[in-house]
């Protein structure tokens, strides 16, 4: 493959990875969570109006300019403004900050995935999780070696990733065709399980009852934006690299279109699966829903494992099918974050897809070993809000920026309108010039204040500075050397 | 569930799933016209 462009096997396939790599946690353990406590099913409004204003006209700006550019981030802002291709870079470098660290995620799962055989959590859940599993530490500084089953759910996920990323995108077209599917098939079983349990409707009264005041509040249209941004794998630059494998031929705005709505049909269908469950651990708890009610990993590895020990029947299975859910819409996520930064290689230097999967997972196993230590989970969580709170942020806004402003974006829309299945209108070039960069400004000027105010989660400052804004400014210097070598 | 619940329910399925299936329908009916080819 060295030196010609991979290309998707089908349309298909395109929608399905994009999909893939849209479509991950998020989607079952933030999602509902954070309807639940915006208002419910009022939630859908400011849900659906961010999705409109701000997750389509996105996704169709990242693959409208990987496609036409044939370039994946670096190449495609290099060739906006030359002195944009560093921000190419570094946007691409984010997308490898989150593989590196996301995987940690993928490593517990196969842990769980091994426990769920004979339950080990039962009865003690959070106990499990963190003295057991992630045999915790008392702060960021006391970090230990690597604990052994973490490297070993670790290096499964790496050897994962490598596999499927050495055949190019030929491969992952095919491998999107299991790993999209299987997990909406599995969390249909979760939901028939969920639904015919006791309580189940509780739950789901509390996901779905709508409270329509809390619309007057501007937090919860900023959070449904957030919600959408980061959901939709923007501005790291995943989207550029997918489209960049499309044909020129290709259409984008119908299959951004699908490829948002999909996303977030998954997260409003998940969220039944999560709350029909919550309801019913509610019930035999004696507890009010909110109660049992968590987001991120406290629902991943705590609240969901307590309520599959409560299963009438079939624990170990439902155990198994919700960890296999959980790695299979991780895993092609992680893996397109990984294009994501070595496409930028292959462009500039032709390295065959083999010899950049190989290169990049020997580089990013040693260091995702950080956060298998017992102070590693702090680390995960410092670099966690980092790179989403400031680095996706000012990523978004500097996209916005670069296509709104210094590129031909009326032309743009014609170019995308030629092949198009659906007219896109002049709202989009309203979208990113205005509403997406407003919204990305006030999300991101809430986020710096807050961190001026107070440290995040009450976390030394010397951690967050040396995990959270190091991380961002290695990643900057690493984009700034590369996108010298690259003009060199 | 209250009656809003179902309403709210309704309407989430008629734009996420109803607009989906919009959308597919439009590719499915130009698949010909403008699949990419490799």
């Amino acid at each position: 493959m060295t030196g010609s462009r991979d290309r998707w096997h089908s349309r298909t396939s395109f929608i399905m990875a994009a999909i893939g790599s849209a479509v991950g946690l998020g989607n079952v353990w933030r999602f509902p969570y954070v309807a639940y406590q915006s208002g419910g099913g009022a939630f859908l409004i400011p849900y659906f109006i961010a999705l409109f204003t701000a997750g389509v006209p996105m996704l169709i700006l990242e693959m409208g300019l990987g496609q036409r550019l044939q370039s994946a981030a670096p190449g495609a802002f290099g060739a906006i403004r030359k002195r944009l291709g560093w921000f190419g870079w570094w946007a691409a470098g984010l997308s490898a900050g989150i593989v590196i660290y996301y995987s940690t995620i993928l490593a517990w799962a196969w842990v769980y995935l091994w426990h769920s055989l004979k339950l080990s959590w039962s009865g003690r859940t959070e106990q499990f999780f963190v003295q057991e599993v992630l045999q915790r530490s008392t702060g960021p500084d006391a970090m230990g070696p690597p604990i052994w089953y973490l490297v070993v759910g670790m290096a499964l996920t790496w050897i994962a990733i490598y596999l499927i990323l050495r055949r190019g995108v030929r491969n992952v077209s095919r491998v999107v065709m299991v790993t999209v599917p299987l997990p909406l098939v599995l969390l249909a079983v979760l939901l028939v399980r969920g639904l015919t349990l006791p309580g189940a409707m509780d739950g789901i009264r509390y996901y779905l009852t709508p409270d329509f005041g809390k619309l007057a509040e501007p937090g919860i249209w900023l959070r449904a934006y957030g919600q959408i941004f980061f959901s939709l794998s923007l501005a790291s630059g995943v989207m550029i690299a997918y489209g960049s494998f499309l044909g020129r031929k290709a259409e984008i705005t119908n299959s951004a279109l699908i490829t948002g709505l999909a996303n977030c049909g998954t997260s409003f269908f998940a969220g039944f699966a999560v709350f029909s469950m919550l309801g019913y651990l509610a019930q035999v708890e004696g507890l009010p829903v909110p109660d049992v009610t968590d987001s991120g990993t406290g629902l991943a590895f705590v609240a969901y494992p307590t309520a599959i020990t409560k299963l009438p029947a079939l624990n170990a299975v439902f155990g198994v099918i919700f960890f296999v859910t959980l790695l299979t819409l991780g895993i092609d996520s992680a893996f397109a974050l990984q294009e994501a930064f070595t496409t930028g290689f292959h462009d500039r230097w032709k390295f065959s897809t083999e010899k950049l999967a190989r290169v990049f997972v020997l580089v990013a196993f040693p260091i995702s070993l950080i956060f298998t230590t017992r102070g590693g989970f702090f680390w995960f969580d410092i670099v966690d809000k980092w790179i989403c709170d400031f680095g996706l942020v000012i990523a978004g806004l500097v996209q916005c920026f670069a296509v709104g402003y210094l590129y031909d974006v009326q032309e743009f829309r014609a170019y995308l309108n030629r092949m198009s299945e659906v007219r896109l209108g002049g709202w989009w070039v309203i979208a990113l010039r205005y509403v997406t960069p407003a919204v990305l400004l006030v999300i991101l000027a809430m986020n710096v204040r807050t961190e001026i105010l107070e440290t995040y989660a009450g976390y030394p400052r010397w951690a967050t500075t040396v995990g959270g804004w190091g991380t961002l400014v290695v990643l900057a210097v690493l984009g700034y050397v590369l996108w010298r070598r690259s003009e060199s | 569930m209250p009656i809003m619940g179902w309403i709210m329910l309704a309407f989430g399925c008629a734009v996420l799933y109803g607009g989906l299936g919009i959308c597919l329908s439009i590719a499915i009916r130009n698949r010909n016209r403008k699949e990419p080819k490799p």
